[in-house]
């Protein structure tokens, strides 16, 4: 348990969202259709399932090397933080896709769907931790 | 708000662009300003200096006794903890007693 919460503790939401990236990836590599037959099919038009699954799988692969880093220093330098912040600023912007799926989905069906404020929050989330991560050097401000 | 996105909504994909750019520019500051404010905090921080305590006789001396004192309790530490269980048992048996003699 303690080895669990040094690498856990003060970094819940991105090792949840890096979890969630990772599964998601794999589920679409083993069948794109997920994204294309779900609320999410609006993300197709823009990028293709490979990519979105590439996309999420080198961001979350490169966010658990970040998390696992967790403020060791590598030639003087503490680099977890920095690869934290820049997938967190990644994930920003393909968590706003995502939102934007969602609200066009919503425009044709005519009512707001109720994946919107959580993908939403999502996106100021993630700026929250792009923020965080480096301003206090890894660990929680 | 909703008359931007009515009005983008015949163009999901610039939409996606547009917004996705925003939201990149915001980020980009987000980590920039995260990166200036950790460098002010650590500037910020005092470095911790070395200092040498000089101590004089007496105060040398009375370490001496402190230190032979925590030797005396950790010799005896075992000692203290059959004492204090002698007088659990005392207390409870004293208890037990107050109990029975209400009955």
């Amino acid at each position: 348990m303690r080895i669990l919460s040094y690498y856990v503790d003060g970094r819940r939401f991105e090792w949840v969202i890096t979890i969630a990236m990772l599964w998601l990836a794999v589920a679409l590599f083993i069948d794109p259709e997920i994204l294309r037959s779900s609320a999410f099919q609006w993300i197709t038009l823009v990028m293709t399932p490979w990519f979105v699954g590439a996309c999420l799988f080198l961001m979350g692969w490169a966010r658990l090397i970040g998390l696992v880093l967790n403020g060791h220093e590598i030639r003087g330098r503490r680099i977890g933080p920095l690869i934290r912040a820049v997938t967190a600023a990644a994930c920003a912007v393909i968590w706003v896709q995502f939102d934007l799926a969602l609200i066009q989905l919503s425009f044709q069906q005519g009512f707001m769907s109720p994946g919107v404020p959580f993908w939403s929050m999502f996106v100021l989330g993630e700026l929250d931790v792009a923020y965080r991560a480096v301003a206090g050097n890894g660990r929680a401000v | 708000m909703e008359e931007l996105f009515k009005a983008l909504n015949p163009w999901p994909q610039a939409q996606g662009i547009v917004i996705g750019l925003a939201i990149a520019g915001v980020a980009f500051w987000a980590v920039r300003r995260g990166l200036q404010d950790g460098r002010k905090r650590d500037a910020a921080v005092v470095p911790v200096q070395p200092v040498k305590l000089e101590h004089t006789d007496e105060e040398k001396r009375l370490h001496w006794i402190a230190h032979e004192q925590l030797e005396n309790i950790e010799k005896n530490s075992f000692k203290m903890v059959d004492l204090l269980k002698t007088i659990a048992e005392a207390v409870n048996r004293f208890n037990d007693t107050r109990w029975n003699k209400r009955q």
